[in-house]
């Protein structure tokens, strides 16, 4: 337990067996309404184990509730643990038999609340996940219920009363807890079917409002509670399994019920039980900063799933030999390293809305990032305010915020200035409808345009506001009229061109991921990209060269690099590549006849030298190669190796130590290499550079470093990196070795 | 039950999948393959029922049509490259692995054929297919679309082997379910009611 100014913190470290060790620091910032958790697990052992963390947060009456992408959803409770009155509801179910838990992904946080209540004599139940039944085919009255409850959170599905009912695990992904029937017996089979098994009372019930007003809504309770109910292996389809309400009179009473649902509460009078139990309006909720798996259990425990330790395939396949793992020789799926997991519980009356659980999980995802100043404060800014604002705060979430148009993706010339315009994605978080202003503390913001994800202008009449529905995500166009306060227009404020030069034609071939930064829209292919042949041979072979630029010819030209003593007809090829064309030429080149066996590389190397609009992207003045392998005498050398593993790494938190690999090539002449450095989450901070690239020469070899330097701060932990190696689309893995931080 | 599945009343023993699964698992694909005992395992073993029924069924209609693997066409001519062998799924194309098996593909196609329309239709829509720029060296001029009578021997082989592969194809799922009975454990690997098919809605 710890105590300064700015708050306090419980610090708990502990073992589970011979599983895991684990430290749980606890921490309550002054002034800030939430708890904030860190947790570190060391020396995990596990294998196809679920590590869950737990919190047990009772709330009478809540019901599990997530945020998505773009929504807040109700869902159901998790089947993790039998709580329906069989023996120790402490041991987890065995997914073996019970492979549906229904653990869900949040995005921002999850947690107990409501998204939508219903009110019955004099009761509250909270409503997540409903099936609808209606009783033929679905008009309009019952989509507009259904977006209404969508928009509230609750996760609807529409039936139809003949139809198969929602609630079976064996063919469904969720489970309903409650469900909405439209019309009186006559209408609906389901209602029918629900009034004569239910006590007579609740027919009575209908039939009374009904006779009265024409109209009847009647909440009639299930056989048995939501936590017997909601077991492993549950089947939900039976007409008492859940509690129904009953909606007599048509359109107009549809229509009436999808109107009440504004304030997310449905009022329903009835002179018969609700037969709900205790509800508190009260949220609790766990905000993850990158673990969003999660279930909720009946009893009220929030389970935020951590470690997965998974041996199914195709976890810890790996299909080019030899098989690399963890340095203890555990898979990589298993994740036996030090673990870190940031996250806070926080909670409020109400339900998730009025605790303004978007907002509050979104600051603590997104930490504000405090900057130290460097030099006199420049143009008179004032000491503190706001360059944007956008409003209502709490309800609206800026989503992102670039200079406007994208050239680059769509291989355009196009320069980009973020003083012309700028482009913002706003999103709604809380369901409502919102007139969104957006504006700066320095200067005018411009009426912004509305945008499609391409950023081109949608109709608009001038006048209208920016109006969002619930959970919209909208992208504007607009211009910041702001006065000029410092020199930076020549500052770089990202990376233009990749570490390892030239870049590899065919990408992919190196297991990289992404296409080369940049977006260099032209490419040279050599084919065939290998081939085998004698000495004094004669070889042809096809280079194309292509664009896909769209608003700029490209002039450049492909030089073509033979092993030392061969003949490459032509050398150098200039071209003019109009947008979207395409060009192929002949390549003729003969084996020496005294070309001792081995293997041949023949390199083109294509470069752009300018284009007809100028300022050409400067990502573009990168170069990109082509290779193609000539296998001389039946050889079978490979154009690279491993020579020098790297060696394990302990380093003292503040210190800096090198790891090392030495690569080299059989090849007969020079080749490009490139080397990617491969280590866990929680070690890319200090550890570099991520990707380097090198000249390998004729059968020779070369040694790429990589600095291990954790922070003074940083705190003790073990973790593993491994090298990839990668050069004419033929990849080498290093061993993975340890990576150990002390004190 | 001992037998994985019956074809025609033969059976394939359960002793037979177990066979297949080992040399498998002998092999210098073995890091690539599920563990043992898992659903993904039990998948694996479906596919290797697969292989078997398909073989089982190949062979059948082999003895019944009185053909050998004589004179039959070579693998690259009914497979000529990787998008062929994908067209035709790994089940099928591990079929025509046995000449017998490339036998019975060939009497089950022969008849077979393209339209004139359909090559013409083709040659329309992709009027570049099998366009050349010629041999000299450097640049060398666009490709300019060649004229039908040029191409349109190579259009009718191109379409010639997909629609054979395809009635191939259909063929061989019309016999496996007429003929094939899968015990439980060994039933198709994309059934949705076997347990291990996990995809749901």
């Amino acid at each position: 337990m710890s105590e300064s100014p700015v708050g306090q913190r419980v610090q708990v470290r502990g073992r589970i067996g011979n599983l895991l060790r684990f430290t749980q620091i606890i921490t309550l910032w002054t002034g800030v309404d939430r708890v904030d958790c860190h947790t570190v697990i060391e020396d995990f052992r596990g294998s196809d184990q679920l590590l869950r963390l737990r919190w047990p947060c009772p709330v009478q009456g809540a019901l599990p509730v997530s945020e998505v992408g773009d929504a807040v959803v109700g869902r159901g409770f998790g089947l993790t643990h039998d709580h329906s009155g069989g023996s120790r509801p402490e041991i987890a179910v065995d997914t073996a038999e019970y492979p549906w838990t229904l653990d869900n992904p949040a995005f921002g946080w999850f947690g107990l609340s409501s998204t939508v209540r219903v009110c019955a004599a004099g009761q509250t139940r909270a409503i997540s996940v409903v099936e609808v039944v209606a009783p033929g085919p679905a008009g309009s009255s019952v989509r507009e219920l259904l977006v209404a409850l969508a928009r509230k959170g609750v996760t609807a599905t529409c039936s139809s009363a003949a139809g198969p009912r929602y609630g079976d695990l064996a063919v469904d992904s969720n489970l309903p807890d409650a469900r909405i029937a439209l019309g009186g017996p006559e209408e609906n089979g389901f209602t029918a079917e629900l009034l004569a098994q239910a006590d007579a009372c609740y027919a009575r019930e209908v039939e009374r409002q009904f006779c009265e007003t024409g109209t009847a809504l009647v909440w009639v309770p299930a056989d048995d509670t939501l936590a017997r109910r909601w077991v492993p292996g549950a089947d939900l389809r039976g007409p008492r399994a859940l509690p129904v309400l009953v909606v007599v009179g048509g359109d107009d009473a549809v229509t009436a019920l999808t109107a009440d649902l504004a304030d997310a509460r449905i009022d329903v009078e009835q002179q018969v039980p609700a037969g709900v139990g205790p509800f508190d309006p009260y949220t609790v909720a766990l905000l993850n900063r990158g673990i969003p798996g999660f279930t909720v259990d009946s009893d009220g425990t929030l389970h935020s799933s951590l470690l997965r330790s998974c041996t199914g395939w195709p976890s810890g396949t790996w299909i080019d030999p030899p098989r690399r793992t963890a340095p203890d020789g555990s898979n990589f799926q298993l994740q036996h390293w030090t673990d870190t997991y940031d996250y806070a519980v926080c909670s409020g009356p109400g339900d998730w809305r009025d605790v303004g659980l978007p907002m509050r999980s979104a600051e603590f995802g997104s930490p504000l990032r405090a900057v130290v100043g460097s030099g006199p404060a420049a143009g008179g800014l004032p000491p503190w305010g706001a360059l944007l604002e956008i409003e209502p705060a709490g309800s609206v979430a800026l989503g992102a915020l670039k200079a406007g148009g994208n050239p680059l993706p769509r291989g355009s010339a196009e320069p980009v200035d973020p003083r012309a315009d700028i482009t913002l994605r706003i999103v709604e978080t809380s369901g409502s409808t919102v007139d969104v202003e957006i504006q700066s503390g320095m200067r005018a913001v411009t009426s912004p345009v509305r945008v499609n994800l391409l950023e081109e202008p949608l109709a608009q009449a001038d006048a209208e506001p920016l109006r969002l529905h619930g959970y919209e995500i909208a992208t504007v166009r607009t211009r910041l009229n702001m006065p000029q306060v410092f020199e930076g227009d020549h500052a770089q404020l990202g990376p233009e061109a990749e570490a390892a030069q030239p870049l590899y034609a065919r990408y992919w071939l190196h297991n990289r991921g992404p296409a080369p930064l940049g977006g260099l829209p032209a490419v040279a292919h050599l084919h065939p990209a290998q081939l085998s042949a004698a000495p004094g041979a004669p070889i042809s072979l096809r280079l194309t060269a292509s664009s896909d630029a769209v608003d700029t010819a490209l002039h450049g030209r492909v030089r073509l690099i033979g092993p030392p003593g061969w003949a490459v007809q032509p050398g150098v090829l200039p071209f003019v590549l109009p947008p979207g064309g395409y060009l192929e030429a002949g390549i003729e080149l003969k084996v020496p006849p005294a070309a001792t066996p081995g293997l041949y590389p023949v390199r083109a190397e294509l470069s752009v030298t300018g284009g007809d609009s100028a300022p050409m992207p400067v990502s573009w003045r990168q170069s990109v190669e082509d290779v193609c392998l000539i296998s001389v005498g039946g050889s079978d050398d490979v154009p690279v190796r491993l020579l020098g593993e790297p060696r394990g790494v302990r380093v003292r938190a503040g210190g800096a130590e090198q790891l090392t690999v030495t690569v080299g090539t059989e090849a007969c002449a020079a080749l490009a290499v490139e080397a990617h450095l491969i280590s866990p989450w929680g070690t890319w901070e200090w550890t570099g550079p991520r990707a380097q690239g090198a000249e390998l020469p004729a059968r020779g070899s070369a040694t790429l470093q990589f600095s291990i330097s954790p922070p003074a701060w940083t705190a003790p932990g073990r973790w593993w990196a491994l090298v990839r190696i990668a050069a004419a689309g033929h990849v080498v893995y290093s061993p993975a070795v340890d990576l150990e931080v002390y004190r | 039950m001992t037998d994985a599945a019956r074809v025609d009343g033969v059976a394939i023993p359960i002793s037979e999948i177990d066979r297949r699964e080992a040399q498998l698992r002998a092999g210098t694909a073995a890091v690539a393959l599920p563990a043992p005992g898992t659903g993904e395992g039990r998948q694996l073993r479906r596919w290797l029922t697969q292989l078997a029924v398909t073989e089982q069924v190949v062979a059948a209609e082999a003895a019944r049509l009185g053909l050998t693997g004589e004179r039959a066409p070579a693998e690259d001519d009914l497979l000529p490259d990787q998008t062929a062998r994908l067209e035709l799924g790994s089940v099928a194309a591990g079929a025509l692995a046995q000449p017998v098996g490339r036998a019975v593909f060939a009497r089950v196609t022969a008849g077979v054929t393209v339209s004139d329309a359909q090559v013409r239709a083709y040659y329309e829509r992709n009027p570049l297919r099998f366009a050349s720029s010629g041999e000299s060296r450097g640049w060398r001029p666009a490709p300019v679309a060649p004229a039908l009578a040029v191409v349109r021997t190579a259009i009718e082989t191109h379409l010639l082997g997909v629609a054979r592969r395809r009635a191939f194809r259909s063929w061989l799922d019309r016999r496996c379910a007429e003929t094939a009975e899968l015990a439980s454990g060994f039933e198709h690997p994309g059934d949705p009611r076997q347990p291990d098919n996990v995809h749901r809605h």
